[in-house]
């Protein structure tokens, strides 16, 4: 047990004075029913943070109705409380204080231990409402069992959210929030505030997401420190962040971040539409949010964007996308997605567009190989030899002489060997992990040619795969391409090239068809110059004059189309155009304006 | 795709989506075997005869383009009924039903062929057929939307395996082999520019969902550009097959696009590259079969007054599979061919001429431009 941290000699000071003042212990005063007047209080005195989002979002998330009043005595309380939560959970504290007011009113504490801050319970709630200078001054007598509680709140509770609640259960979704409640004996309604204050992991640098240059924060598991890192970006007050609770049972908040006047509202419509749909027992995580609102659940392709990165999730909202934070998921999603956003990485844009470009560029080239090498290797070695030149050809019968399997069967060996290497790395321990996988691939790949399982170029078409899939920035992308490498290799080895390309086919037309949240999946590719400035490429970030079209801001203007004025011959290409008439906000000259709707 | 519960599908096609499908109908089966049918007419000027039916189909694709303008909102089957009355209407788009199912016959059975021919000997062209086609069903059953997307960036690997090729291919081919420039003389150049009309011609095929252009005022603009794109594209490998093969030799091969193709190599690498070029051509062919496979199935089900055209996916793909397996061999097939290119130039002329003077006449003209704004979801 920790201890209070304030100064035992001023507290004990401050006691015996309150003692002396007093005199002599008060007698007990009962709030019931028979002893005071009802009194008429006005209703939602206060109402801060804690009351503020129950009614809906625990309505939403299967709270009981608001019936269930607080019982009379604080031992119907008790026994109220331990029906619901069970009569030996050792973290559930129920704590009897006394309040020195005159005469004397019993109270009682509820918190769970672990959630709700020690601290705060002992120093804001236990010392204010035990303790505090004018506690002892307090008519007790002229407050009645509908207003007591409010007055509570309103002049001993020293706390920034804070609201009274007159049903039982709802105070317990609130308590199971992280929050305290005070009950007064005999009062109809309970003060609860807050008091969250577990245990959590700090802010550290994204694990999925690595950047030689760039922020180091990566979101955690807390939410309200997640949001936080999102308002330190995005100053400004358009920013809204919608909360809701998902879950019967785990009741977890959901919030739903977008930026007003820039967003499109029939995507966040949409957004919050599917997200109010989802009635489930738990929500351990964001992924599951991804899988219930996803357009097309059954594709191997990922149709949100996620993010462990608050500068990534911020640059996402400010092209109009909108936000998914979980609580409890260090990974925020953005919606909507597309097969451009997923070969992006934000060090595309943190690095100078020299290299930022080509390395993108890099990167598709990566998934084509990754997707196609060993299906394309096995069609040439078994339908195509001709293609190769003569002493390539040779080459490669040579090595595959001494294995006894069809070049198909090698394929597959080695693919399934490489699979398992990258599954048992990404289980382990860092370290191990890549320990793991290097000695894995080495000595997997060496026996296996000792032993004549495999031929030595399948090891070298196999690495080179592998190696092209780990640079797909985005993680469940690469998955799917892994999945769909293995339904091309069969295609190849039935039918070669035609077999490849009608499966290449086949996969580019369930792209065409995919949306994310409405939004075509291959939006961003459609149309050739935005394509070239930011999607298979990344141009010079000057001439980035307008956001991405695929969401649909309302605000299409990013940045002024003539910043660097002080190069030669741009203010001139400025004033030009501004006789011309433009303001400065078109994309190439030829566009005028904003075209906010 | 828009019809799916639950999905926010647009039913939007942009104007060069629309040049690039309409592109792909004009060439993307016919240059494998356009040589072959043209040299024997035009001899060395059979390139320029393909610039002429570019002409001609410039002039059909501006028709149809303006047909399209007047009914921005309606498929070609309502065109027609809205300008002959119901039942001639529906006679019309049966008409046209049946013209695609001949393209969509003889497009794939070319194309099952050209794989068959050049690469997959033991392979029988039945199992090529039957994936081709399962491939179409399922582009079909996506809808248009999906084959303009995958359209448009097969569109560009094409093109830019055709400059590729063009560029490998200058070193060897022989220029003499054009002369004398007018060919077979200038009656035989312009009979030939007829037949290649046809190929231009079967930009038609686009009527039957122009009405999902964004921009209903570009349409004509954007059929007339992709005609033009897709003439070119074909002008260019009729030249290059003439000056790599000759008149006589083109006269011996079956696809003379393939055969230059076969002449050509990547430096010390890669030796007999034509396959993938082949593979390439194969992904356009089968995305000009998926249009011409959509706009049959849908102008059948407006005839029949069908809210939703996927029922016909599968009944009518047998229908087409069946068809294409009519020629038993390759002759047979170029006699087909010969004789589809010869009639099937007056029907692509016929149709917008007839329709459009209709509605000129009747004076009437629907909608305007239809320039929807529908978000997200």
């Amino acid at each position: 047990m920790v201890r209070p941290t304030w100064d035992k000699g001023v507290f004990t000071v401050r006691l015996l004075r309150r003692l002396a003042r007093v005199g002599m212990r008060r007698p007990r005063m009962m709030l019931g029913r028979p002893l005071l007047p009802l009194e008429e209080v006005a209703d939602g005195i206060g109402t801060a943070a804690p009351g503020a989002e129950d009614s809906e979002a625990s309505r939403k998330a299967g709270a009981a109705p608001p019936d269930s009043p607080i019982p009379d005595t604080l031992d119907g309380v008790e026994r109220r409380l331990r029906d619901l939560l069970g009569k030996s959970s050792p973290d559930v504290i129920m704590r009897r204080v006394v309040i020195w007011t005159n005469p004397e009113i019993d109270a009682m504490l509820f918190y769970i231990e672990g959630l709700a801050s020690r601290d705060v319970v002992n120093l804001v709630a236990l010392r204010s409402v035990m303790l505090a200078e004018r506690v002892p001054a307090m008519d007790a007598g002229a407050l009645g069992r509908d207003n007591i509680a409010s007055v509570f709140m309103t002049h001993i509770v020293p706390s920034g959210q804070i609201a009274v609640l007159p049903c039982i259960d709802k105070v317990v979704d609130h308590v199971l929030t992280g929050e305290a409640a005070l009950f007064i004996e005999g009062a109809r309604e309970c003060v609860v505030f807050e008091a969250k204050g577990w245990e959590h992991r700090g802010i550290e640098e994204p694990h999925t997401e690595k950047v030689v240059r760039g922020p180091r924060e990566g979101f955690s598991e807390l939410l309200r420190a997640n949001t936080a890192l999102v308002r330190r970006r995005l100053r400004t007050p358009d920013l809204r962040m919608d909360s809701t609770k998902v879950g019967r049972r785990s009741k977890t908040d959901v919030v739903i971040a977008y930026v007003e006047g820039l967003t499109n509202p029939r995507l966040v419509a949409t957004v919050k539409e599917r997200i109010d749909h989802i009635d489930t027992d738990i929500l351990p995580d964001s992924g599951l949010i991804e899988e219930f609102t996803e357009d097309y659940p059954y594709s191997p392709f990922p149709q949100m964007q996620y993010t462990e990165r608050p500068d990534r999730f911020c640059a996402g909202l400010s092209e109009g996308l909108v936000g998914i934070i979980v609580d409890g998921s260090p990974m925020a999603l953005m919606a909507p997605g597309n097969l451009a956003s997923f070969f992006q990485s934000p060090e595309d844009y943190y690095e100078r567009f020299p290299y930022g470009g080509p390395l993108r560029a890099l990167r598709f080239i990566a998934g084509v190989i990754a997707l196609t090498f060993p299906a394309l290797y096995v069609a040439i070695s078994l339908f195509h030899q001709e293609m190769l030149p003569t002493k390539l050809a040779l080459a490669i019968a040579g090595s595959h002489v001494p294995v006894p399997f069809p070049v198909l069967v090698e394929a597959l060996l080695m693919e399934v060997a490489l699979e398992l290497i990258r599954e048992s790395s990404v289980r382990l321990p860092d370290p191990v992990g890549q320990t793991m996988g290097f000695v894995g691939a080495l000595l997997l790949g060496d026996a296996a040619v000792s032993a004549g399982l495999v031929s030595p170029i399948m090891v070298i078409v196999v690495a080179v795969t592998g190696l092209a899939s780990f640079t797909i920035p985005h993680y469940p992308t690469g998955l799917a391409i892994r999945l769909l490498r293995f339904l091309l290799l069969f295609l190849s080895a039935a039918l070669g090239l035609f077999g490849l390309m009608a499966g290449l086919m086949a996969i580019a037309l369930h792209l065409g068809a995919l949306t994310s949240f409405g939004i075509p999946y291959l939006e961003p590719l459609m149309k050739p110059r935005p394509s070239l400035r930011d999607a298979v490429w990344r141009s010079a970030v000057f001439t980035f004059n307008k956001r991405p079209e695929y969401a649909e801001p309302l605000d299409q203007v990013r940045q002024k189309k003539f910043i660097r004025t002080w190069a030669p011959g741009v203010a001139e290409m400025a004033r030009k155009e501004s006789r011309e008439g433009g303001d400065g906000g078109g994309e190439d000259g030829g566009e005028k304006g904003s075209r906010g709707r | 795709m828009g019809d799916r519960p639950g999905h926010g599908s647009r039913d939007e096609i942009y104007y060069t989506q629309i040049v690039v499908i309409t592109a792909m109908i004009v060439f993307a089966t016919g240059f494998l075997a356009a040589a072959r049918v043209l040299v024997p007419v035009a001899g060395t000027a059979a390139w320029i005869s393909v610039l002429i039916g570019g002409a001609f189909g410039l002039g059909i694709a501006v028709l149809a383009g303006y047909l399209a303008a007047r009914f921005p909102d309606h498929s070609l089957v309502r065109m027609a009924e809205r300008v002959f009355g119901a039942p001639l209407g529906k006679l019309i788009g049966l008409t046209f039903a049946a013209y695609c199912t001949v393209v969509l016959g003889l497009g794939s059975r070319e194309s099952v062929l050209a794989m068959w021919i050049a690469f997959l000997q033991t392979t029988p062209p039945v199992l090529i057929s039957a994936v081709f086609y399962v491939l179409i069903i399922y582009a079909a059953y996506l809808g248009i939307e999906a084959i303009a997307r995958v359209s448009l960036i097969f569109f560009s690997l094409v093109v830019a395996s055709l400059l590729v090729l063009t560029a490998l291919a200058s070193p060897v081919a022989v220029p003499g082999r054009l002369l004398p420039i007018v060919g077979n003389g200038l009656g035989p150049v312009m009979r030939a520019g007829f037949l290649a009309a046809s190929y231009a011609g079967e930009s038609i095929v686009v009527l039957a969902f122009i009405r999902h252009l964004k921009d209903k005022r570009g349409a004509s603009r954007a059929m007339a550009t992709g005609v033009a794109t897709g003439m070119a594209i074909m002008a260019v490998a009729t030249g290059f097959g003439v000056m790599m093969l000759g008149v006589r030799g083109i006269s011996r091969v079956t696809f003379p696009v393939l055969e230059t193709a076969r002449m050509v190599g990547f430096g010390q690498f890669l030796e007999r590259a034509e396959i993938l070029f082949l593979a390439l051509w194969f992904s356009a062919a089968l995305l000009k079969l998926a249009t011409v496979f959509y706009a049959s199935i849908t102008s059948i089900a407006d005839v029949l007054g069908l809210r939703d055209y996927r029922p016909l996916i599968i009944p009518y793909a047998l229908l087409g599979a069946a068809l294409s397996l009519i020629p038993k061999t390759v002759l047979e097939t170029f006699d087909y061919l010969n004789a589809f290119v010869r009639y099937s130039v007056w029907y692509t002329i016929a149709l917008p001429v007839v329709l459009l003077a209709g509605a000129v006449i009747r004076g009437l003209r629907e909608g305007g431009n239809d320039v929807r704004d529908r978000g997200a979801g």
